[in-house]
């Protein structure tokens, strides 16, 4: 019994002490600055080179839910939910700090949804953003990477369009759909650091630029943002950037996407036909020869002919299209493989894929990899199917 | 942890087996005397100021008449029964005797017993102390001039509750009628289930003061004999004043001291008491209360209504589940409101945390407190609403519900994201078909909210764990509590969550029932027209 | 755990966390059943005094005491390490620690038979959220990120290979539980098919951490489940599972905990001579809180002493000394047939 007492004792002072300190971690939901995008720059400030953190912070409305919504209909609707704080330092670290100087609230890291890099601070080099994971402790891998051919900060400043909140906007944008429709890649922190941190490849990330809408001046929207474009990286720093049609020819060489919406306008005289790529397929064949490394690319493409002017659907006309398609096709990817070649970055995965099948041949290959993967010769094939035909009976025959 | 603080209450630090508690008096017999009036005087005196004790002297109708006279509690006993079967019959019908048998001092007693009083329940006692309790449990005692025995007749007559359906325990489907504060009658409910010879009930008298009976009823053969012996040797060696309710009983009987888990089953109703029989279980039911215990019991049988048994089985299947579902809600969620919106706040969706920030920016008490702030006032109302009459109650609950719930909000003093917990939790906790479960459920909910409080999710599993040790360590009779799981008996899982059909239920519980296993034929099953037998 | 083995073993953990570890755990296995067979109902610490005499069985006992103290103590710090880094850096280790080794203590004080009830509970919860999690990261999985196999040759995986050898080799608990069990002839077999389903566990586990992060990834994160768990995101509406995994981690933890402290208490009161283990609770509890608090400086030390001295150090325990008494026990013949 007397060892029971004791035992209650014991019970009753871890208890005790636990109340007494307080509860350690404890945060109150509406005391976290919930972070939901970040901006990283390099600028110079008086002389002296300084990270720029930008912050956009989720602003939960003051007041009650109920009330508050009737108070918040006769404002201004845009932005009112987000906070843009920015802060500069000689570390990243200090910057951060600083964007909170003025905000009572703790940071809170786990909702950063994309993480926007300014041109400077990618060229730089980016291995101080692959190591953020080690800094936040709620840092989630699936975060969004953006590089923009600005400044990060601007980027920050653009309003939502659609949705209620910015991140909400480009989240949509980074998480496939810019991919579906081919105008940039979808990259996460993992593929992205997996990509810095692997011997044998070169990483990609989307670009992110702004504009000013034209549609409707009314609904006051002075800036928004959006994906168009690759940005290149040899090794950690920004080597250059994939135009429009380059994104296109790399998306489709890597690419493995079961729903895709990208139209292919194929024009030879009057006719004009969009095929609609909807599904593709691609693979890299390292072909080892002697002391010399060629590649072979095959791309497969499932897709409707959604608009057909001045052709007839039928089985010749078909196979004209899956031709064409397939002759365009190819000379994109190739376009997007010159550039990559240019830019001395192999970010469609020749090398990786050599030393993930051939480990004698990636011995030789390894030392000047990127140098080998210039001068490796690469062959594409396409082969483009034709699946539907986007009309359910032979289609309108107008008079001339 | 609370057993030392027990003893303390305990008043005289609980050295067992003193022998000074008042509780253990001997008592001796006291014979009664072949005179009539030292009869008559020894009782008067044992019912002094009694003034419900009638006593009535007459003559046998008899040459020459012999005296006698009738005592009973007049509250307890039928008159007019009395009237009819004992005082007009040994008045009056003493005439139509055989003319062979003739009523002497001598024989009364013989032919009293044998020919003239006609009631079918009828003992003698010739111990004064007997005769005494047998009138405070209702019986009549009739005493003759010349013999040192009495004749005990029972003619029993208090009011009683009618049966009705069980307030604790409705149900939809199935019989609608519950136990009552009579023993007979909860017997007689149960008999018309069980109708077998090999249904035992076993009187055992508890208590010194005053006497009350215990009915401990099973099956021979399907309950385990060291499980029913175990049950009448720990009921006997209860000393005790009185036994009010079951509920008393329950707290004698348990294995564990210090439990918040219902390690014994009460149930209102008949055909849940049957049920368990037949699965082998044990039934106590104590006179004057309508609680009937049930032993051994197991965790889960506390999230079983009778009900499930009647339902299809899917959809039992599907309630149990649903119920199981409630038991964790009821259980967690104000300790994971915590634990999320003070420790884990990555865990919710971005926009779902942007309102609950929204919700509570107003609110000035740390969740913690909110929810302990709101919890307590749903326990108020709850207890409000039960010890209330049941008009007031429901005007109660409406002010509890509505106008708090609402104003509160309005007021700031809790979120709305709070109230939604807390209702939540209080529909949850009513699916808990067992009073006793939900009890401890609701004072395990609190516990895990302080854990969570201090230590968010690692402290609500690690008091998860706590309290699934406990269990693990619980026993009932000796039968695990947490069986048939953990031990595991995949046999018995067929009535657990799920309930499978009843032509399945080949074999009864492993562990209380396995005398006698098997419970029906393999192949009882539906049996589609054409396919079987032939008949067609 | 699988962070180690890929930092070795790269691309090729899986192998390395499955194939020689679980050969390790088989033999450690068949040294330990047969040792149980030869001195039936008897633990560890009672038949090494029969062995080797009673000074130097008494000194091995203690010897394993220390041993099974340590394990347990890096467990509760792992325990706490976890926790603090990752969900509540704010909070003191010693709270969690002294939080599990309570609870722990209160199971040991219960009985080895409440703790293999609870553990029987427990176990499919366990898997269960495992196995979700490994389910949800499928999409997320690539599998060209296990090639190239076996790059670099058999040494990295034979490196990577001590880790998780040392944690097959846990075994050795059956060593000192072995008396409790009822039907002890089916321990081995039983024992296999543990080995088997722990190795399938861990395999899986270690492979789609590879597959969804590939080996730098894998190698650098502190707890790659965790991180597997933040990854998920299914439907763009399962996600944030974290706390899921955490909190049947929890479980698991507790359960293993105790298994340890019993292993130490039993162990001890072998040692000293004690009817019961009981008494023992507490001051090992305590010792075992201290120690865990303030052993390692910081979750870098741990690890560090996890990977370079623990591992290697486990492996003489699990299979060297259980090895050399079974081979002095089958030198002595006298002593076979006696104990027969």
């Amino acid at each position: 019994m007397k060892r029971t007492r004791r035992v209650v004792a014991g019970v009753l002072i871890i208890f005790s002490l636990s109340f007494l300190q307080g509860c350690w971690s404890r945060k109150e939901i509406e005391d976290l600055a919930v972070v939901t995008m970040i901006g990283l720059d390099r600028i110079t400030e008086q002389g002296v080179d300084k990270w720029r953190y930008t912050a956009r912070i989720m602003q939960p409305k003051a007041g009650q839910g109920g009330q508050g919504g009737n108070q918040q209909s006769n404002g201004a609707p845009q932005g009112g939910k987000e906070l843009l704080l920015t802060g500069t330092g000689l570390t990243m670290q200090e910057a951060a700090r600083n964007t909170g100087l003025r905000s009572p609230r703790y940071i809170f890291m786990s909702f950063v949804s994309t993480i926007v890099v300014g041109e400077r601070a990618a060229r730089e080099g980016v291995s101080e953003i692959a190591e953020i994971r080690g800094r936040y402790r709620d840092f989630r891998p699936r975060t969004y990477i953006a590089v923009t051919n600005g400044e990060a900060f601007d980027v920050l400043q653009s309003c939502p369009e659609v949705s209620d909140t910015l991140y909400e906007e480009i989240e949509g944008l980074a998480d496939h759909k810019a991919e579906r429709i081919g105008v940039a890649c979808s990259m996460d922190w993992n593929y992205f650091v997996q990509n810095l941190l692997g011997p044998d490849r070169d990483a990609v990330a989307p670009r992110i630029t702004t504009v000013q809408p034209k549609e409707d001046p009314a609904n006051g929207v002075r800036q928004a943002a959006f994906l168009q474009g690759n940005a290149v990286f040899r090794g950690d720093k920004l080597a250059g950037w994939l135009n429009e049609e380059e994104t296109l020819g790399y998306i489709l060489a890597v690419g493995d996407l079961n729903n895709a919406i990208i139209p292919i306008t194929l024009v030879e005289g009057d006719k004009r036909v969009a095929y609609l790529v909807g599904r593709f397929r691609s693979t890299i064949e390292p072909v080892v020869g002697a002391g010399k490394v060629s590649f072979r690319l095959k791309v497969k493409t499932w897709g409707e002919v959604d608009e057909t002017h001045n052709i007839r659907v039928n089985d010749d006309s078909l196979q004209w299209v899956e031709a064409a398609a397939a002759d365009k096709i190819r000379g994109v990817v190739l376009k997007a493989i010159d550039k990559t070649k240019e830019l001395n970055a192999d970010v469609i995965g020749f090398s990786q894929e050599l030393h993930r099948t051939n480990l004698e041949a990636w011995g030789d290959y390894r030392p000047a990899w990127r140098d080998n993967f210039r001068k490796a010769e690469i062959e594409v094939e396409v082969e483009c199917k034709v699946t539907r035909t986007g009309r359910l009976g032979k289609g309108e025959a107008f008079k001339d | 942890m609370f057993k030392q603080l027990l003893k303390k209450f305990m008043g005289f630090g609980g050295k067992k087996g003193s022998g000074q508690g008042r509780a253990s008096q001997p008592q001796e017999k006291r014979p009664l005397s072949a005179n009539i009036d030292k009869n008559l005087q020894a009782l008067r005196e044992t019912f002094d100021l009694c003034g419900d004790v009638i006593f009535r002297e007459f003559k046998l109708n008899a040459e020459p008449p012999i005296r006698a006279f009738v005592t009973y509690v007049g509250t307890l006993c039928d008159e007019e029964r009395a009237g009819e079967h004992v005082m007009k019959a040994l008045m009056h019908e003493t005439t139509a005797l055989p003319a062979n048998v003739r009523l002497t001092q001598g024989s009364a007693l013989e032919i009293v017993q044998n020919r003239l009083v006609t009631l079918t329940e009828l003992n003698t006692s010739s111990d004064l102390l007997e005769v005494t309790k047998h009138m405070v449990n209702g019986k009549l005692a009739l005493v003759i001039d010349g013999s040192a025995t009495a004749i005990i007749a029972g003619v029993p007559g208090w009011e009683n509750r009618a049966i009705e359906e069980p307030d604790s325990e409705p149900s939809v489907r199935g019989p609608r009628d519950g136990f009552v504060e009579n023993l007979t009658t909860n017997l007689a409910t149960i008999r018309r289930r069980v109708k077998t010879s090999r249904l035992k009930v076993e009187n055992i008298e508890v208590g010194v003061l005053s006497k009350q009976t215990v009915s401990v009823l099973y099956i021979k053969g399907i309950a385990s004999d060291k499980i029913v012996a175990e049950v009448k040797e720990r009921i006997k060696r209860i000393k005790v004043d009185n036994i009010i309710d079951s509920g008393l009983l329950q707290e004698f009987i348990m294995d564990e001291e210090i439990t918040v888990f219902p390690l014994i089953q009460t149930t209102e109703r008949p055909d849940k008491t049957a049920a368990s029989l037949l699965e082998g279980r044990v039934a106590l039911i104590v006179d004057t209360t309508p609680m009937t215990l049930l032993v051994p019991a197991t965790f889960i049988t506390f999230l079983q209504a009778a009900e499930d048994s009647y339902n299809e089985a899917f959809y039992a299947t599907f309630i149990r589940l649903l119920r199981f579902v409630a038991l964790n809600i009821a259980l967690l969620l104000p300790a994971l409101y915590i634990a999320i919106t003070t420790y884990h706040q990555e865990m919710l969706p971005a926009k779902l945390l942007n309102s609950i920030a929204e919700a509570r920016s107003g609110v000035p008490f740390p969740a913690f407190v909110e929810a302990i702030l709101m919890e307590l006032t749903f326990e108020l109302l709850r207890e409000a609403g039960t010890r209330l009459p049941k008009n007031v109650g429901q005007a109660v609950s409406t002010v509890g519900g509505l106008v708090i719930g609402q104003a509160a909000v309005q007021a700031g003093v809790v979120s709305s994201a709070m109230v939604v917990v807390v209702a939540l939790t209080a529909v949850a906790s009513f699916t808990i078909p067992n009073i006793s479960a939900s009890f401890s459920i609701r004072i395990l909910r609190f516990s895990l909210m302080i854990l969570a409080a201090i230590m968010g999710a690692p402290g609500i599993m690690l008091g998860l764990m706590f309290i699934l040790f406990h269990l693990c360590g619980l026993r009932s009779f000796g039968v695990p509590y947490l069986s048939p799981f953990a031990p595991l008996s995949p046999s018995d899982l067929k009535d657990t969550f799920i309930r499978v059909p009843w032509w399945a239920m080949i074999t009864r519980p492993r562990l209380f029932g396995a005398k006698e296993p098997v419970r029906q034929e393999t192949d009882n099953g539906p049996v589609k027209p054409g396919e079987g037998g032939g008949s067609s | 755990m699988p962070s180690i083995t890929a930092q070795n073993a790269r691309q090729s953990a899986w192998l390395a966390a499955s194939v020689l570890p679980g050969i390790f755990g088989i033999v450690t296995l068949s040294v330990i059943w047969k040792l149980g067979m030869y001195f039936p109902a008897k633990t560890l610490a009672q038949y090494a005094e029969k062995v080797l005499g009673k000074f130097l069985g008494k000194m091995l006992a203690g010897i394993y005491v220390l041993f099974f103290l340590m394990a347990n103590i890096v467990i509760v710090r792992e325990f706490a390490e976890v926790l603090t880094v990752v969900f509540m850096p704010e909070t003191p280790i010693l709270v969690f620690a002294a939080l599990l080794v309570l609870v722990g203590g209160y199971a040991v004080a219960k009985g080895l038979e409440v703790i293999t009830r609870a553990a029987q509970f427990v176990l499919p919860l366990f898997l269960l959220s495992l196995a979700l999690v490994m389910l949800l990261s499928i999409p997320d999985m690539e599998l060209g990120r296990f090639r190239p196999l076996l790059e670099g040759g058999l040494l990295p995986i034979i490196n990577g290979s001590v880790a998780p050898a040392s944690w097959y080799g846990q075994v050795i608990l059956i060593a000192v539980l072995l008396p409790a069990v009822n039907k002890p002839k089916e321990v081995f077999k039983q024992g296999l098919v543990m080995l088997a389903a722990a190795a399938a566990v861990f395999t899986s586990v270690t492979a789609s951490a590879l597959a969804v992060f590939g080996p730098e990834l894998t190698g650098n994160f502190l707890f790659p489940v965790l991180e597997m768990a933040r990854y998920v995101n299914a439907a763009r509406f399962v996600q944030r599972m974290e706390i899921l995994v955490m909190a049947f981690w929890v479980t698991g933890i507790v359960i293993k905990a105790s298994v340890f402290y019993y292993a130490i208490c039993l162990t001890s009161a072998q040692l000293l001579g004690l009817k019961a283990y009981k008494p023992l609770v507490y001051p090992v509890g305590l010792v075992q809180i201290t120690g865990a608090t303030f052993l390692f400086g910081s979750t870098l030390e741990l690890m560090g002493f996890l990977a370079k001295v623990w591992s290697p150090l486990a492996l003489v325990f699990e299979l060297g000394l259980p090895l050399l008494l079974l081979m002095v026990t089958l030198m002595r013949p006298t002593l076979r047939r006696n104990t027969r």
